[in-house]
Parts: structure tokens; sequence; C-alpha cells
């Protein structure tokens, strides 16, 4: 498959929000995101120089890092399923693994509830189109706020991987 | 999945609104009319004015910013404080309202969408007449700017 050097820009993304559940996932796709998506990856090395020398030193790797994460979306429905379960799922119930949503964690028993984000980037000419997973996201923070277009929630957290799965679509 | 919001809906829905809500008996002046206001001595012109996207998603919800602009005149002579009033009434029919957006191309009457509006801003735009300083003609205008939204039930 070829590639395209045609910029990506908000408008080839999307977000879609999946839980741990099998076989098949419960899923949320986000239609009224800001297009702000951001992830940072940090890599720790240990730098150890003789005598203050770095011609004489060396590195090491040092710890890993899980990556920080955080998208704002246009808030609308708060609660859906949880407080009818015929409506659909919405994005702030999935995030706090509400009672009645049966949203199921992507970690392990006894660990962070986590859930999985897929990133998906649509190649503008067609031709090699990428999707990036974040598979063990869990929440630091949940902002929520007012505005005078539109409400937002604002979310913040990390995924517990030194780096995502990328992959072509 | 994309709904596509058009412009024409958003146009009809605004000026059927219009129609329907303002109570005064006044001349209305809609795009494309031609009327001789020899004869009239207030009247009332209504457009669409814009329609713009947000950055958004291609995927995303249409979101359109929407502008609508009012504009009434009063002519010198008739009873003072007629434009105010006028002006007035004009300001509470948009005001924060929520319009269905109506796609009338479909036969059915249902909602495809809605069209928030926001406060109104009040222009006066009476000029003195070239020559002498006296005015011939009240112009106040009525700008009202909102978003309109397809409602797409979510997955």
């Amino acid at each position: 498959m070829a590639v395209s050097n045609i910029i990506r820009n908000l408008r080839d993304g999307e977000l879609v929000i999946k839980d741990g559940t099998t076989p098949s996932a419960l899923l949320l796709t986000l239609l009224l995101d800001e297009g702000e998506l951001n992830w940072s990856q940090r890599t720790n090395t240990i730098e150890i120089k003789d005598r203050g020398s770095i011609s004489d030193g060396h590195t090491r790797p040092g710890d890993e890092e899980s990556i920080a994460i955080s998208f704002t979306t246009k808030w609308t429905q708060l609660i859906g399923k949880s407080a009818d379960a015929a409506d659909p799922l919405q994005l702030y119930e999935m995030l706090m693994f509400a009672d009645g949503t049966n949203v199921v964690s992507t970690s392990g028993v006894g660990q962070q509830e986590t859930l999985r984000l897929e990133f998906s980037v649509t190649d503008p000419a067609g031709q090699a189109s990428e999707k990036i997973i974040f598979d063990k996201v869990y929440r630091e923070s949940l902002t929520m706020s007012e505005g005078d277009d539109f409400n937002v929630i604002s979310f913040r957290g990390r995924d517990f991987e030194s780096s995502p799965t990328i992959e072509r679509v | 999945m994309t709904v596509v919001l058009s412009q024409e809906a958003i146009s009809a829905s605004l000026l059927s609104f219009w129609k329907t809500q303002f109570g005064e008996s006044v001349t209305t002046i809609y795009p494309g009319m031609k009327v001789d206001t020899t004869s009239l001595t207030e009247w009332v012109e209504i457009w669409v004015d814009s329609w713009s996207r947000r950055p958004q998603r291609l995927g995303g919800i249409p979101l359109i910013d929407v502008t609508v602009s009012v504009h009434c005149f009063v002519k010198a002579g008739s009873e003072s404080g007629r434009i105010q009033q006028l002006t007035d009434s004009i300001r509470t029919v948009f005001a924060q309202e929520t319009i269905p957006l109506i796609d009338e191309t479909v036969s059915d009457d249902s909602s495809i969408g809605f069209i928030r509006l926001k406060e109104p801003e009040t222009r006066n735009l009476t000029r003195a007449q070239t020559g002498t300083l006296q005015v011939a003609l009240h112009h106040m205008a009525i700008i009202v700017r909102g978003s309109a939204q397809a409602e797409t039930a979510l997955n």
C-alpha cells in the first residue's frame, strides 16, 4: 500500500470509545468532539556522567512512562442508558462506568477501570488511513463547563502503555 | 450517517417562524419581494444573512452558524416612539428561541433539527437626510445570531 503526503487535520479524525465487553465491545463514537485530541509519549533516560563528563559517561533506559491523553467534546445528554435501558449510551456515563450501563473495564479485576480509545485518521488521498489504539485509558479528571455556544466536557487521563498501537486501516 | 442541512431548510424555517410569531400588522418584505413603499408609513425587511460551518470532524453532526437580520423602517411623522415599539416587538420574536428545523421537501412535518437563537443585537441606523438635519425615515436593525444543528440519533 502506498503512503500519502497530504496533511491530515481535525476533519479527518474520529474518536471511538470502546469497553472490555467480550465478544463485542460496547462502542461510542464521538460526534461532537472539538477536534483537540492530544497525547504525549515520554521517554525517561538515566544519564550517568563520570565526574561531570558526558564523553566518559553513559546512559541507561529509565522508567517507562504511560501516555498522557486528553480531549474535549461538546456536552449534550449526560446520562442515557443508565436512566433508561432503551436509551443510547452517553459519553459521561460511559467514562464514569455508571450503574446500568454494563460498561466493562479493559483492565483486569481489581485494577483501575480503563477504557479503549480508538482514534482513526482518514487519509484524504484515500491511500493509507490509520488507527491509533489506546488500550488502557484511565480517567484522571473530567471537567464539565458551560458556554455561550455549547457546554463542554474535558477529559484528561493516562493510557497505561508506553506507546499506542498504530495500524493501517 | 451525516445529515446535510440545506440553506433552504434553515431560511424557510426561520422565515415561517417569523410569519407565525410576529404579531404586529406591519408589512414584512421577504427576500426577493418587490414592494412600493410610497404608500406605507412603516415596514419590516427580513433576511437570513449568513450560514457558516465551523471547523468540524467529517463524520460529525453538522453545526451551522446562522445570522438573521430584521430591519424596520418608520417614516417621520408617525407617532413618536413607534420605531422603538416596533423594534421591541421584533426583538421578542427571535430572542433566545429554539426553532424546529423543518425540511419542506419531505412530506411529513417532523423536524430534522433545531435552530437555537441567541440574544438580539439592536442598532440604530437612522440618518438625517442629505443637506438638512431632518430625519425622514427612522431605521433600526435587529441582528440575531444562532446555530442550526441536525438532530441525529446517536448509536
